[in-house]
């Protein structure tokens, strides 16, 4: 994520990009390649920078983003990184997109976030006028090692977000699962586009990676992993992009998304596998199963060991942890009520599950919440997520969460803390969110009231709070 | 923060000879001093050692510099050498704490963050400056007291004389009232700082407070001005006649002259316990009560009366008699409770604690406005959240037991497993990827019930090492690791 350019970074940065010209002048002696700055200025056609605010119970903080051009109708896309995912899209506000070098932005609507991919889609609210060129419209091309590549960098908003070129070379191809691209020198900014040399749409830059790096100071030496937030590496392929830029969320909420009611889902390593009987085979364990989640129903049971998916064995991947994501995504590409087949080793023994998926239950930032201003608490409605951090799926008594406590409210002083789930008020059982919201609610109204009390519940204690408001 | 002080040098003894060897020679230094002044006592002493000298309290001004002098032979600086585990391996660590002497046949009283049962090596030395050693009768980190037993044998073969400090009645303090605290601070031998009572009944108690061990659940603390520092730990806190009146055991870090001290008649009874049974048994229900301050009117109840109970153990015999947080215990066993303020909330869990184990226990109980009803809840013994530990030299691992009090706190499905606390970098368990907050389920196949079992497993790979399996949770995932030679 791009950060307020400070103008001392932004010099940097401009005596970098000189550097870089220079370097491409001399390496880039082919005769029929177009010139690097013509294609330059082409495919910055299709980045956009992305404004927007996150907006809580007592701030605003603004965020600026780097996108790409998905159609021609005002379509954009953002990686998952871009926004928070445990943010509720209806604290998402005033998003502005804005074409590079420019200081204009055009108001745009926040679809929401696509389950598989994680991106985020945007559609500007009057599109985005002649000037832009989705990345759709490039031909590809699958990186070759050793082969010239550039991206495009995005610089702060105080430079108008002016774009700079970056370049490089193909080092590296991994398949993680997907495949990913790197170059050993920074070739984006996270969420440009990445191409060839000959202009072709090589990838889509990701996130950028913290670095290790041996920190020397006076005598002492650390470990640090330094992290450009600003410019990546690494880039998704375009056969990797381009079959999902149309996953564009039908809502910004409630969403079906696929599930199979699991918990901790860990890779076997090699070493292991042996142990376990697997022999060779690739392996991931299932830690634990949701009662009554469609794993359950289908007869999983915790400890089983998943060999294969659709009568396929599971690939081997490394690092051997590659495998869980594999079959993450691929529960995620299906859909609820379609059935998955798993291949599974319970006490060494083989057996095959048909599974049919399930929906999952509400998402924490789907979950309904309230915030109540003058006594300065948001309380939101417990989901599964709460109740298996706490290791409380099983039991009867759900809560409401604590999910903001305003500080040195009377709330906060009595002792209440974000997190906290809150069990009772004034004596009465929270069992659902709508009669909590209501007790809530009249508390809340009450002018003439001097105190309430809570039950909560923090790690495995509960405490009786009061709390005093005149 | 409310720290307790292990001692002028707990972690880092063996790596750092220059400045043990600087407080040797302080040492010596105040030896030089002190010599001439245990000269200018031997008149007190000619009752000789193991007979204490009777004091006569709150007599004449001489009577009390008597009763004071005795008290200054009674001290007692104590250095211990023990085991520490967390490193992934057994390690030697040692401190420096004080104690005081309180029976003929030396028994020593110090704290728990003194002289633990890791302890190896316990020396003391005694106000002539000899030093002789001392092994560990029991302690108690609850109270955070421990009692040593100075080897009689030696002493008398060497002719060493000490006299024998007695206790005060703490109940008699009163804030302002002259105290003095002696001990070893920093290492400098039979300091004595003079200050009053700041407050005579501070609550205080911490889940970890006592080298992660709970403590202050049972006792409130005397709160002094006499400056207590690093060292003093387990030094007697006494007044001007050289009466115990409290074991100094903690101050504030980073604040003046706020120090802490275990009641003596808290103390005297933990150290009859200890001399008896070498352990403090107490008995546990379950029950974490709350101050009911100002809440009595949400729950009608008349002004002093009753015990908000804020949290009931899940499993535990209150939580199997029905008990629930909000609850309010009107009385245990017919006798009325008053729980209005936090500092009286140790002397209730107290009582709960004082029944034998297996009691039957019967608490009136106020629900949500209704009349009171009774809970009969027998009781089960109180053990600590922290688990026995052991060090598996070979696998470069350090292990905790799952405690039951360990299951509860973090609603584990079941008390097996033990807690992984260090590893070694490049040796089998780190190697194999298991690190610090692990808790390994299964070995070679094997639920892990016992320190035992594991203890068993390590040695048949002592004999002939082998790859281990071994099934650890973390979280709520699971992972498979492998121990290889």
């Amino acid at each position: 994520m791009m950060v307020d350019a400070c103008s001392l970074f932004a010099a940097f940065r401009r005596g970098a990009l000189a550097l870089v010209l220079a370097a491409c002048a001399v390496s880039a002696s082919a005769a029929d390649l177009p010139p690097l700055d013509r294609l330059f200025a082409e495919r910055v056609r299709s980045v956009v920078a992305v404004e927007y605010f996150v907006e809580t119970e007592t701030d605003r903080h603004p965020s600026t983003v780097v996108g790409i051009v998905a159609d021609a109708k005002g379509l954009v896309v953002l990686l998952d990184t871009a926004i928070p995912g445990w943010l509720p899209a209806a604290q998402l506000k005033d998003f502005l997109i804005y074409r590079p070098g420019t200081s204009d932005g055009a108001p745009a609507d926040y679809l929401g976030q696509d389950h598989l991919t994680g991106w985020h889609f945007l559609r500007a609210r009057g599109g985005l006028g002649e000037g832009v060129v989705p990345c759709t419209s490039y031909p590809t091309a699958e990186p070759v090692v050793g082969a010239e590549i550039w991206g495009v960098g995005i610089m702060g908003k105080d430079f108008e977000f002016q774009p700079y070129l970056q370049s490089g070379h193909v080092a590296l191809v991994q398949r993680l699962p997907q495949q990913i691209g790197s170059s050993v020198t920074e070739i984006a900014s996270p969420g440009a586009p990445v191409f060839t040399r000959a202009g072709e749409l090589l990838g889509w830059a990701g996130a950028s990676n913290a670095q290790e790096r041996l920190l020397y100071l006076e005598n002492e030496r650390y470990t640090v992993g330094l992290q450009n937030p600003n410019a990546t590496g690494s880039f998704i392929l375009a056969s990797e992009v381009l079959p999902y830029l149309d996953r564009v969320p039908a809502a910004p909420v409630g969403q079906p998304v696929p599930w199979l009611g699991v918990i901790g889902l860990q890779p076997v390593e090699r070493e292991a596998s042996e142990f376990l009987k697997l022999g060779n085979r690739s392996a991931v364990v299932i830690s634990d199963v949701i009662a009554d989640g469609p794993a359950a129903r289908a007869g999983v049971q915790q400890r089983d060991i998943i060999v294969a998916l659709e009568g396929r064995p599971l690939p081997r991947f490394s690092p051997a942890r590659v495998a869980t994501t594999f079959l993450e995504r691929e529960i995620l590409l299906r859909a609820p009520g379609d059935t998955l087949t798993l291949g599974l080793v319970r006490g060494g023994a083989p057996l095959e599950v048909t599974i049919t998926i399930g929906r999952q239950p509400k998402p924490l930032k789907e979950a309904e919440r309230r915030y109540f201003p003058r006594l300065g608490i948001t309380l939101r409605e417990s989901v599964l997520y709460d109740l298996i951090s706490r290791r409380m799926e099983g039991s009867a008594e759900r809560g409401v969460v604590a999910n903001f406590v305003k500080p040195n409210t009377p709330a906060a002083t009595a002792g209440l803390r974000a997190n906290d789930l809150i069990m009772a008020i004034d004596n009465q059982p929270t069992v659902d969110y709508a009669r909590a919201i209501e007790h809530m609610s009249a508390i809340e109204d009450d002018a003439l009231r001097s105190e309430f009390v809570l039950l909560i519940s923090r790690g495995a204690e509960t405490q009786v709070i009061r709390v005093r408001l005149r | 923060m409310l720290k307790d002080y292990p001692g002028a040098s707990t972690t880092l003894p063996d790596d750092r000879p220059i400045r043990r060897r600087r407080l040797s020679v302080r040492g010596a230094i105040v030896a030089g001093m002190v010599v001439a002044w245990t000269v200018a006592l031997a008149g007190c002493m000619a009752t000789g050692p193991g007979r204490p000298i009777a004091a006569s309290g709150t007599g004449t001004p001489a009577s009390m510099k008597r009763g004071f002098e005795n008290l200054l032979q009674a001290v007692v600086r104590i250095d211990v050498r023990e085991m520490t585990f967390e490193a992934g391996a057994t390690r030697l660590s040692s401190g420096v704490g004080s104690g005081v002497i309180l029976s003929a046949d030396g028994l020593v009283l110090t704290n728990a963050h003194v002289a633990s049962p890791r302890a190896v090596e316990i020396s003391v030395t005694l106000a002539s400056l000899e030093q002789v050693s001392a092994t560990l009768v029991g302690w108690d980190h609850w109270t955070d007291l421990a009692l040593l037993r100075i080897d009689m044998a030696d002493a008398r073969r060497r002719g060493l004389a000490f006299s024998v400090a007695r206790f005060g009645d703490s109940e008699k303090l009163l804030p302002g009232q002259t105290v003095f605290a002696v001990g070893t601070p920093h290492g400098l031998t039979r300091t004595v700082t003079k200050g009053i009572i700041s407050n005579t009944d501070r609550y205080f108690e911490a889940s970890d407070g006592v080298r992660g061990f709970e403590t202050g659940y049972f006792n409130t603390w005397l709160q002094t001005d006499a400056a207590i520092n690093p060292g003093n730990s387990g030094g007697p806190l006494v007044t001007e006649d050289g009466a115990v009146v409290g074991i100094n055991s903690r101050t504030y870090l980073g604040a003046e002259n706020l120090g802490f001290a275990i009641p003596s008649n808290t103390a005297r009874l933990v150290m009859q316990q200890l001399v008896e049974h070498g352990e403090v048994e107490r008995s546990y229900i379950g029950l974490i009560p709350g101050a009911l301050r100002d809440l009595e009117s949400f729950f009608e109840l008349a002004t002093n009366t009753g015990m908000l109970v804020n949290s009931v153990d899940p499993g535990s015999p209150a939580a199997r008699a029905g008990l629930r947080p909000g609850d309010i215990v009107l009385a245990i066993d017919g006798e009325a409770v008053d729980g209005r303020f936090p500092e009286q909330l140790p002397p209730i869990q107290n009582r709960i604690a004082s029944y034998a184990v297996g009691t039957r226990v019967v608490l009136s109980v106020k629900r949500n406005g209704s009349a009171a009803q009774d809970f009969p809840v027998t009781t089960e013994r109180l053990e600590s959240r922290v688990g026995e530990e052991w060090a598996f030299e070979r696998w470069g691992m350090s292990v905790r037991k799952v405690s039951r009090a360990y299951a509860r706190e973090n609603r584990l499905p079941a008390e097996d497993g033990v807690i992984v606390i260090g590893t070694q970098p490049a040796f089998p368990a780190e190697k194999a990827g298991l690190s610090r907050g692990d808790i390994i389920t299964r070995i070679k196949g094997e639920a892990v019930e016992s320190l035992e079992q594991l203890k068993a497993i390590y040695a048949a790979f002592e004999q002939a090492p082998e790859s281990i399996l071994v099934e650890a949770t973390r979280n709520r995932s699971v992972s498979f690791y492998v121990l290889k030679p």
